[in-house]
């Protein structure tokens, strides 16, 4: 096994609606990638903070309230949401998109999982790429370790 | 031709549904649906699976995704297309829909009035309606309670809105199932009418705008002109057309049903016009429109007057 990223990488209020391009080189004679990315804080607990956020929000988008306060309230705690995607020096590899903040996925040329499509692991220029779907922290950071064998 | 209940809006664990591809499609053949199209976030990871179970268990699975764009949401359903969702912004949605489209898919707008950021970013439409009204269906119904709150009228509203304007856009609902829903809150049904289950011909109904959605009714509408009659979707030699509707319960349908009906309205580009309605009883209206006329039943259900189902509709004149 050999690592071929790690690191820590911080998001901010910034990168709202960008994707972030993280890339790395894999060498010859890799056939699996494992990939461990996780990101904190995921939530945002000040709910003072999140209520004014959801409303704003709310009557920015819809003109008009569209939930209740109680409705409003059963949203808390708002949340950080980063999708990942990898491209290979061929292209896409698929997305990962789900809420949870730690994710694992293998991928080789028989398998994957999570979203991402099986796919030979050719040596050259990869691209993790971390999708700034919702941030409500002032920073988030992500630490990503991707491993080749 | 008869209408199939479809649902057209799905997720699994390859992106953040609950249900492996194998669960979705058994849970579905258990709900009574005869097709769904597996739309997961941003990925078709999960496609191949689905189609396989789906043959296994005599159930039809549309190819598809959903782009989850920070801007907005689209089904893409086919799987035919080759846009990457990464590559789509507000200044090139328009030309990504068309791109799927020429390649057969079929591209709705999803949830456009949910709410977006921070609740669920990216859900509410935030693209300039202009620039993603080259889609051929509209989610006018999303979810749970789907013909109930403000989200719901507005996205009527603005369907309506793009008919106005002379585009021929279908109807749909989209669960957007996420979970297994072993005691389901109120859902609503997309009915597509087609000459069989089959992929292609759900596909070719579907594009064809022969749909309806509905709370627990059966909607079974036709426009007569002279000797012909027509189904939704079509377009009409002239707006002077006689609309014959018949509404049934749906058995099965499991959550809240509808004890009475109230009336059938029919929407068009002239205005409203409306006539009582009851359970299995046909009833034929005398409408007169340029652009569209689309039929809605309503009824009693959860002890209150509910608009139960609304029809694509009936088309005349030229496109826009
Ligand atoms: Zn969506
Ligand atoms: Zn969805």
């Amino acid at each position: 096994m050999q690592t071929v990223l790690e690191g820590q990488y911080e998001i901010t209020r910034k990168n709202q609606s960008t994707h972030v391009r993280i890339p790395f080189r894999v060498p010859e004679k890799a056939e699996k990638m494992h990939i461990s990315v996780s990101y904190d804080p995921k939530y945002n607990f000040d709910e003072e903070y999140g209520l004014a956020l959801i409303e704003e929000s709310m009557l920015k988008q819809a003109g008009e309230p569209l939930m209740s306060k109680g409705e409003m309230r059963a949203c808390l705690p708002v949340d950080n949401h980063l999708s990942f995607s990898i491209d290979s020096p061929d292209g896409a590899v698929g997305t990962a998109h789900r809420g949870d903040n730690r994710q694992n996925f293998t991928i080789s040329a028989d398998d994957a999982q999570g979203g991402f499509y099986p796919c030979e692991i050719k040596s050259g220029d990869w691209t993790f790429i971390v999708s700034v779907t919702c941030i409500v922290t002032d920073t988030i950071t992500v630490s990503l370790k991707i491993e080749v064998e | 031709m008869r209408y199939y209940r479809c649902e057209l809006h799905t997720h699994t664990t390859l992106s953040d549904g609950k249900m492996t591809p194998e669960e979705l499609v058994e849970r579905a053949k258990e709900c009574g649906y005869d097709a769904i199209a597996l739309t997961d976030h941003n990925t078709t990871a999960g496609v191949e699976r689905a189609v396989k179970a789906g043959e296994k268990a005599g159930l039809t699975v549309l190819r598809g995704i959903e782009w989850t764009t920070f801007w907005g949401h689209l089904t893409v359903i086919g799987g035919s297309s080759d846009v990457l969702w990464r590559d789509i912004t507000p200044e090139n949605v328009a030309e990504k829909i068309k791109r799927a489209r020429e390649k057969g898919d079929i591209v709705a707008l999803a949830h456009p009035r949910r709410m977006g950021y921070p609740v669920c970013s990216g859900c509410h439409c935030d693209y300039d309606i202009e620039s993603v009204a080259g889609v051929n269906n509209y989610e006018v119904w999303s979810h749970y309670y789907p013909n109930e709150g403000v989200a719901a009228r507005q996205q009527r509203e603005q369907w309506y809105s793009l008919l106005d304007r002379g585009l021929r856009i279908a109807a749909v609902y989209g669960y957007d199932w996420h979970n297994r829903d072993d005691i389901p809150p109120s859902y609503a049904y997309t009915y597509v009418g087609a000459e069989n289950a089959d992929a292609d011909a759900l596909m070719r109904g579907i594009k064809s705008g022969a749909t309806f959605i509905t709370v627990g009714v059966s909607v079974d509408c036709k426009a007569v002109v002279g000797e012909k009659e027509y189904v939704t979707g079509s377009v009409l030699p002239t707006g002077e057309a006689d609309i014959e509707i018949i509404c049934n319960p749906i058995k099965d349908y499991r959550s809240d049903k509808p004890t009475r009906l109230i009336r059938a309205e029919l929407h068009t580009d002239k205005g409203v016009v409306s006539t009582p309605l009851e359970f299995g009883k046909k009833v034929k209206i005398k409408t007169a429109f340029a652009k569209y006329c689309t039929v809605e039943v309503y009824g009693e259900r959860k002890r209150e007057e509910q608009l139960l189902a609304i029809t694509s509709a009936f088309y005349t004149g030229g496109e826009r």
